[in-house]
Parts: C-alpha cells; structure tokens; sequence
C-alpha cells in the first residue's frame, strides 16, 4: 500500500510543473491591464447582451471585425462626430464601428453617461472594433483629446493586434495627416 | 443674448428629444426629417431653429477638455448650460447632455 502512495506522489511531482491539465494546454492569459490581441478565438463569440468583455467578446461573432485599411475611428471631431464620421468614409472609404454595426445589425445599449455598465459596453465594442480592424488604420480627429478618451484604449488595443501595420490620424477639416504609429 | 422662446417649453422638450432621438434611440440621431414630420412644416422649421440654438450654446461648454471622465464631463457640461440658459428644462438639459457625451466620449 504505501508503495503505491509512493508512485502516486511520484506521479503528482512529475506532472505539477506542467503547463497542461489533463491533455490540454493552459492557454496564455495577458496580465492585467493588457490587452490580448485579436485572433480567432477572442473575436467571434455571440453577441445578446450588452455587458461583455473581451475574453467573451461576441460583437465580433456578429461581425464586427473589418477588412484590410477599412476600419476608421473617430474622437474629439465634435458635434455629431459619428455622422460626421460616416460621412467622411462614404466620401473616403473604410467603416466606423456605427456604420459597421448598422450595416450587420449589431445593437449596443442606449448610451448613458451616467450608468458606468453602459459606458463600459460602449467602451468594450471600441475595443472589440480595434482587435478586428486589420493593415492600415485612421482615426478621425480634432485638435484635442479627452484625457479619458476610448480613444486611448482603442489605440492600445490597435497596437496590440498583430494585423495592424499603421494608424494614422486625420483632421476631418484639414485634411491633415499624421502617422500615430506603425509596426 | 439669451434669446426668447418662440415655442412652447413642453411642445420644445418634445421637440428636443424627437430630434435628438433622446429616450428613444441607442444614440443622437439629430432627424430633421423626423421633427418635420412629426410637427408640420412649419412649426417644425421654428421648433428646428430654436433647438439649433440651444444645440450652438450647449456646445460652447469645455467640459470635454477639462473632464476627469464621461460622468464628471455629463454634469460640467449641463452645468455650464444652465448658466447660460437659466431656467431651462431638465428634459432638455439632459437631451443635449447624452448627445454631447457620446460626440466627446
């Protein structure tokens, strides 16, 4: 008897440092405050509700990703911004996250600056619109931003998905171009 | 110069949140069509005029740059509107309050 405990610890010790739990690997998670990037796994789950993070993003089931050089964000371009944004990629090309979730029928909650769930929601989808944006990136913007902008976490999660090559601001009015970034 | 109301202040709040689709849609949806329709040409194009107005003082408001978060911007920014508006109606504080927070979110 005891010289089966024996083989039993044994067998313990041996598989304790391993990175599998019966058969399947622990998959990597990032830590805290870092963003994932976008891959086949993280994008693409059912979208219902409206609280979600991106670990169980399902906007992107929906299809909220974008093709090569067609995702355009905007901030800080004032009032109506999203309209105006629309109206920059009918003349331009590309989608914002409203016109791409017009187009596939994706809704997002009522917007509420005073309820932080909804915020976050709204937040997510931005984040979630970055991990599926793919090459070369614009974003619409005016000559200042908010400190606490989603624009901030959009721009990190664009850094963070590996299918981003660029993002390059534009001023809506000016027409002037600058290149925020590029791998 | 604070401008007189042409309009009734319910017939306006009415007006307001239909134009702003506030209450109503996930997001500003700034309808002229929407507004014309619902209250005739005529009086639409005066209520239209009026909410314009307003819309120009309400985003005269630096809460966006000054903001610590879009909670702080929502009250800074219906603040600095009923300064200048005295007396104007919560519904449409809060109307241009949810449009300006989401162009500056």
């Amino acid at each position: 008897m005891s010289a089966l405990w024996t083989i039993l610890l044994l067998v313990v010790a041996l598989f304790l440092p391993e990175t599998r739990v019966w058969g399947f690997e622990i998959t990597p998670q990032p830590a805290s405050g870092v963003f994932a990037p976008a891959n086949p796994l993280s994008i693409g789950k059912n979208y219902d509700g409206w609280q979600y993070d991106a670990s169980d993003s399902l906007l992107a089931a929906k299809g909220i990703a974008t093709g090569a050089d067609d995702a355009v964000f905007w901030s800080g371009i004032g009032r109506g911004g999203d309209v105006r944004a629309a109206n920059w990629v009918s003349q331009h090309g590309g989608s914002t996250l409203e016109t791409t979730m017009a187009a596939r029928g994706i809704k997002l909650p009522t917007w509420d600056p005073n309820n932080a769930a909804t915020v976050a929601a709204w937040r997510q989808a931005s984040t979630d619109f970055a991990a599926g944006a793919r090459g070369n990136v614009r974003v619409l913007q005016g000559d200042s931003l908010r400190i606490d902008a989603i624009w901030r976490d959009e721009f990190k999660a664009l850094q963070a998905n590996p299918n981003v090559n660029s993002i390059r601001s534009i001023n809506p009015d000016s027409g002037a171009e600058v290149l925020l970034w590029s791998r | 110069m604070v401008e007189m109301n042409k309009n009734n202040p319910a017939e306006l709040v009415d007006a307001v949140r239909c134009w702003t689709g506030c209450g109503d849609s996930a997001m500003p949806s700034r309808n002229d069509a929407k507004l014309l329709e619902r209250f005739g040409h005529e009086k639409g194009t005066s209520l239209l005029n009026e909410i314009k107005n307003l819309e120009d003082d309400f985003y005269l408001s630096d809460a966006h740059l000054v903001a610590a978060d879009i909670q702080d911007m929502a009250r800074r920014c219906a603040e600095d509107f009923k300064r200048k508006r005295p007396g104007i109606a919560e519904e449409i504080v809060n109307a241009f309050a949810w449009c300006y927070t989401f162009d500056y979110k």
